[in-house]
């Protein structure tokens, strides 16, 4: 597989030396508390902003260059930002882009078609765009930005981003998606990438998180009786506790121990060993 | 691409012209070409002052435009497109009222001095080369200059100029092709710095 993104030592006034390699095809999610980091990362590879040192790579072209050929390959959407025309219908956007890119007419039309198909807009195609509702100004800002079939996405916390499985599937494009909701990412991705005051935390797959950053496991128990809660402290920490069921968080070392201490000392009806929600690792490491 | 940035401004355009907004526009230069030509006692030069009017508007509104697209943040969708974002400004920024009458002035003048036919190209290219020249500023500068302030003392320097080029002085021909490669150098210059300050925003 090529390599679409290359990323090598990047710096810039709020990125410290970051390095990752996305390979073509792939959907990379990029996580970080910081609003500032991502953006900065999203338009230094759209050839938007400069880096102060390092090396950038998107489709074998500088981005900073901002090369036509490069420029007709690739796409950016910008969190609440409206390329659309306020009294225009949206479709008026999408011709003209069919003109920017030089889309033939045969593969506009089958761009389109399948756009409308893929966001459901077909009614409202030639509604202008002050008469649509915010997610239906999003959908049509999403075909806008797909109309040219681009080669890489990048989308910077976007409002929908449901479709971008399908779309992968689909065309094989490069996504690159950037978020700070975590919650977003967990159903959607299998990489991502954590930047945190601009330096990468982590890179790779979602799993690799829990055996990288969770220390802890969590014992979930359902008692038969009630029991004197204090006592269980000493097995680990209790996280929440409503009888029956509890929560325990215990060291991955000792969690074995501490199912078993639990199982012979308590009226346990129920027992099992989780790992920690992706979700809340992720926010302990970012926060 | 023009042919669609054009469509699309015609589309959107149609809100801003109504009969009252034709008329009242036609009032206002014909008030300004009536005390011009009271002043200056000669029609060609007071059709060539207003002409100058309507494109120092147009350029205040390109300027706008530009300050209102960076302010806006949207001027960054301008730069990811295969295209230069001049032809976004310089379409989006005109007015068919305007543009109808400038061409009505161009072609009187043209009518009338078909021997200038050259000369009025070449005035037309200073216009535009000052105009990318102004825009180029615009985005340079990026709020820490005035540009509004600027521009009339621009206007006001090459103003002379244009008016000795195109009304009393060149006859040779020297004279003329001369005053072209100036104009044409010109708009190469500041086309080029256009995209330098692209380049660097």
């Amino acid at each position: 597989m090529d390599k679409a993104i290359i990323v090598d030592r990047l710096s810039s006034k709020v990125l410290k030396k970051i390095s990752f390699t996305i390979q073509t095809g792939e959907i990379v999610g990029i996580i970080g508390s910081n609003e500032a980091d991502k953006t900065a990362l999203m338009k230094i590879l759209a050839g938007l902003s400069p880096s102060t040192s390092g090396f950038v790579s998107v489709l074998d072209f500088d981005p900073y260059q901002r090369n036509q050929n490069f420029l007709k390959q690739i796409s950016l959407v910008l969190s609440q930002k409206n390329e659309l025309w306020w009294n225009l219908p949206a479709v008026c956007l999408f011709e003209l882009n069919k003109a920017l890119y030089q889309i033939s007419e045969r593969e506009y039309k089958k761009n389109l078609d399948q756009l409308i198909s893929l966001f459901n807009v077909s009614k409202i195609l030639k509604t202008p765009v002050n008469k649509l509702s915010l997610i239906q100004r999003t959908k049509m800002e999403m075909i806008a930005s797909l109309i040219h079939k681009p080669k890489v996405l990048l989308l910077d916390e976007p409002l929908l981003k449901d479709f971008v499985f399908d779309y992968n599937r689909e065309h094989g494009t490069t996504i690159l998606l950037s978020s700070s909701y975590i919650d977003d990412f967990t159903d959607l991705l299998r990489r991502i990438i954590i930047i945190n005051e601009g330096s990468v935390l982590f890179d790779g797959a979602m799993e690799e998180i829990t055996t990288k950053f969770a220390t802890e496991k969590i014992i979930k128990a359902t008692f038969s009786e009630e029991i004197d809660i204090k006592s269980i402290a000493n097995i680990g920490t209790i996280k929440k506790y409503s009888f029956p069921r509890i929560y325990i968080s215990v060291p991955r070392t000792t969690v074995t121990f501490a199912a078993a201490e639990l199982l012979q000392n308590y009226p346990v009806n129920n027992l099992a060993i989780e790992e920690f929600p992706i979700e809340e690792i992720i926010k302990n490491i970012i926060k | 691409m023009i042919y669609h940035y054009i469509k699309i401004w015609l589309s959107d355009s149609k809100k801003d012209i109504s009969y009252l907004s034709v008329v009242g526009k036609i009032i206002e230069y014909l008030i300004y070409f009536v005390i011009l030509n009271l002043i200056l006692n000669n029609i060609y030069l007071s059709l060539v002052l207003l002409y100058l009017i309507i494109f120092i508007k147009y350029v205040y509104k390109n300027i706008y435009i530009l300050k209102q697209l960076i302010n806006s943040n949207d001027f960054i969708y301008l730069l990811l497109k295969p295209a230069n974002p001049i032809y976004r400004i310089l379409i989006y920024g005109s007015n068919p009222i305007d543009l109808v009458l400038s061409a009505l002035i161009i072609i009187i003048f043209c009518a009338s001095f078909p021997s200038k036919l050259l000369l009025a190209f070449g005035l037309l290219t200073i216009l535009f080369a000052l105009h990318f020249l102004v825009l180029s500023l615009t985005l340079f500068m990026n709020y820490k200059l005035p540009i509004e302030k600027i521009l009339p003392l621009i206007i006001i320097v090459f103003l002379p100029v244009v008016l000795n080029n195109s009304l009393i002085g060149l006859t040779s021909l020297m004279g003329v092709l001369s005053t072209l490669l100036f104009s044409i150098s010109l708009l190469f210059l500041s086309f080029k710095l256009w995209n330098y300050a692209l380049k660097n925003f």
